[in-house]
């Protein structure tokens, strides 16, 4: 055998037989394929894309009404709505952080917005699907990742309406919206989840955790990527000499004043604090 | 269904499976191109020990009529030329103008049912020509994204791609070319848009009715194309709404 390897190697350049490198290329290529075939097969998501719109536009509908469901009422869980609304909350914060002028180190805004929304619902779903397994709860991870991802709809409605609509209260409408239709979301949630679940002490400790994470992720939205535009607004509307209609008006042309204004709002919000 | 990555560049049918074989046998190779060698000696080999080349020629009679005289040699007619054998040079590229225009003409007119012809068809020239002229209109602002540009196309090309063999039927599979194809020559009403914006200035609400009018209108005809050609009915809608948020992200680029 070995004289046999010596030979290929040998006669490799001669007669245009592959080498051992390229021989190992094309084991590794195929075996690699097999398993993603296998095991990454596209096909087993197939089924939960098959949907009609009347069906997403009732489970939208639905994600906002809690209605704590029927025992036997059983659904079949699709991801086409919840990656959509997913898709919708990463452009909705992409507009937010653009507003807000925020700025991303290391990368740029649409792979942050994209990371912060897949990450949450993907890492929540986990999350929640570990603690419901120890919980003994009879929900499947497709299941989850459903419910999880139509609950987001309430953040797109909030996020959406605190971008485009600037009041002088702005945080009571927030709060406001926040409490109520957040909360609606969560509460439906929390229902679903916790009518899977046996055990009464688990049910309570599950629907804690459920709504904990989801109204804490509204807030984390709101806060880290909302809050400079509002302050900057706020100092803008108080001067009184930049009139401002709407948000889509850009702060861009009081770049020479911005400076000042955002100084003296940061006094104003010391003295708040004080 | 197994994914190669040719699958990408080329539809490929529902069933093709990978069956090729694993191990890689030097020896077997080796005997096959001996035998090879083996099988193509008796046809030099021939009777008297002469080699004949042609099989057609077994005569041992010096034949006069087989020697070669130039005068017998009639060349081709006139009319034929060269490139007559050829295809013409912009077939060759595979561009051509006919389908070009009608796919023009199909996006701006949202609502037109497309022509036959041109539903399956892929060119990339189009859609790279709006790209840049995209690119280039966003250069009036003042703005350099023509990374942004190709970023923006590659990620929403892979998506839609994904989204689109996911929802389409296993035996009607689209390749990602094809999605290129589609969302490029939708782009036009995008660079329309942004030359408008250009050369007027409207009021901000007026700005914010027009790019979602605009944006409607690329993500109607892009829809409409997709699911034409890949027989989705009844899901307009579904695709439409992927289409918003991709054109969408161009009307940021083009307002901000």
């Amino acid at each position: 055998m070995p004289n046999n390897n010596n030979n290929q190697q040998t006669t490799s350049l001669e007669s245009g037989i592959p080498s051992v490198g390229s021989i190992v290329w094309t084991a590794g290529r195929t075996r690699a394929q097999q398993a993603i075939n296998l095991y990454a097969n596209i096909d087993y998501l197939r089924p939960y894309f098959d949907v009609e719109p009347k069906e997403i536009l009732h489970r939208l509908f639905h994600a906002l009404i809690p209605r704590w469901p029927l025992p036997d009422e059983n659904f079949k869980p699709e991801l086409y709505g919840p990656s959509m609304i997913v898709f919708t909350l990463a452009a909705i914060l992409i507009y937010q952080m653009k507003l807000a002028s925020h700025s991303v180190q290391d990368g740029t805004l649409i792979g942050a917005s994209f990371l912060v929304c897949f990450g949450y619902w993907i890492g929540s779903s986990f999350a929640i699907s570990s603690v419901s397994f120890v919980c003994n709860t009879h929900l499947s991870l497709m299941q989850i990742l459903h419910i999880n991802g139509y609950a987001l709809f309430s953040h797109c409605i909030v996020l959406f309406l605190a971008t485009f609509i600037h009041t002088g209260h702005d945080h009571l409408l927030f709060y406001g919206l926040w409490c109520i239709v957040g909360g609606a979301a969560a509460v439906r949630m929390m229902f679903v989840i916790m009518t899977r679940t046996i055990n009464p002490r688990y049910r309570l400790l599950l629907g804690l955790f459920v709504s904990a994470i989801h109204m804490f992720f509204l807030l984390y939205l709101h806060f880290a990527y909302h809050e400079l535009a509002e302050i900057v607004s706020h100092a803008l509307n108080n001067e009184g000499t930049v009139p401002i209609d709407l948000p889509v008006k850009p702060v861009l042309p009081v770049v020479s004043r911005l400076v000042d204004v955002v100084s003296q709002s940061n006094d104003r919000l010391m003295a708040r604090n004080n | 269904m197994s994914w190669n990555s040719q699958d990408f560049f080329s539809s490929s049918p529902y069933n093709q499976q990978y069956t090729g074989s694993i191990s890689y046998d030097f020896q077997q190779q080796q005997q096959q191109q001996q035998q090879n060698y083996s099988l193509s000696q008796p046809y030099t080999q021939y009777s008297n020990d002469n080699f004949i080349p042609s099989p057609y020629n077994f005569n041992s009679q010096v034949n006069n009529n087989q020697f070669y005289y130039p005068n017998h040699y009639i060349p081709p007619t006139a009319t034929s030329n060269q490139n007559d054998d050829e295809p013409p040079l912009l077939e060759e590229l595979g561009i051509n103008f006919d389908h070009i225009f009608k796919k023009t003409k199909s996006v701006l007119n949202p609502f037109a049912i497309p022509d036959l012809s041109i539903r399956d068809d892929i060119d990339l020239a189009g859609p790279l020509i709006f790209c840049l002229i995209f690119a280039f209109s966003l250069l009036l602002f003042g703005k350099i994204h023509f990374g942004y540009v190709y970023g923006i196309v590659t990620l929403g090309t892979f998506g839609m791609y994904g989204l689109l063999n996911l929802m389409a039927s296993s035996d009607k599979s689209c390749s990602g070319l094809f999605v290129i194809s589609v969302l490029g020559y939708c782009l036009l009403p995008m660079v329309i848009l942004s030359f408008l914006s250009f050369l007027f200035k409207f009021n901000s609400f007026i700005n914010i009715i027009l790019t979602i009018i605009f944006i409607l209108w690329c993500s109607i005809s892009a829809s409409k194309l997709f699911t034409i050609s890949l027989a989705m009915i009844g899901q307009q809608l579904l695709v439409a709404y992927p289409c918003v948020l991709f054109y969408g992200v161009f009307a940021l680029l083009t307002m901000f």
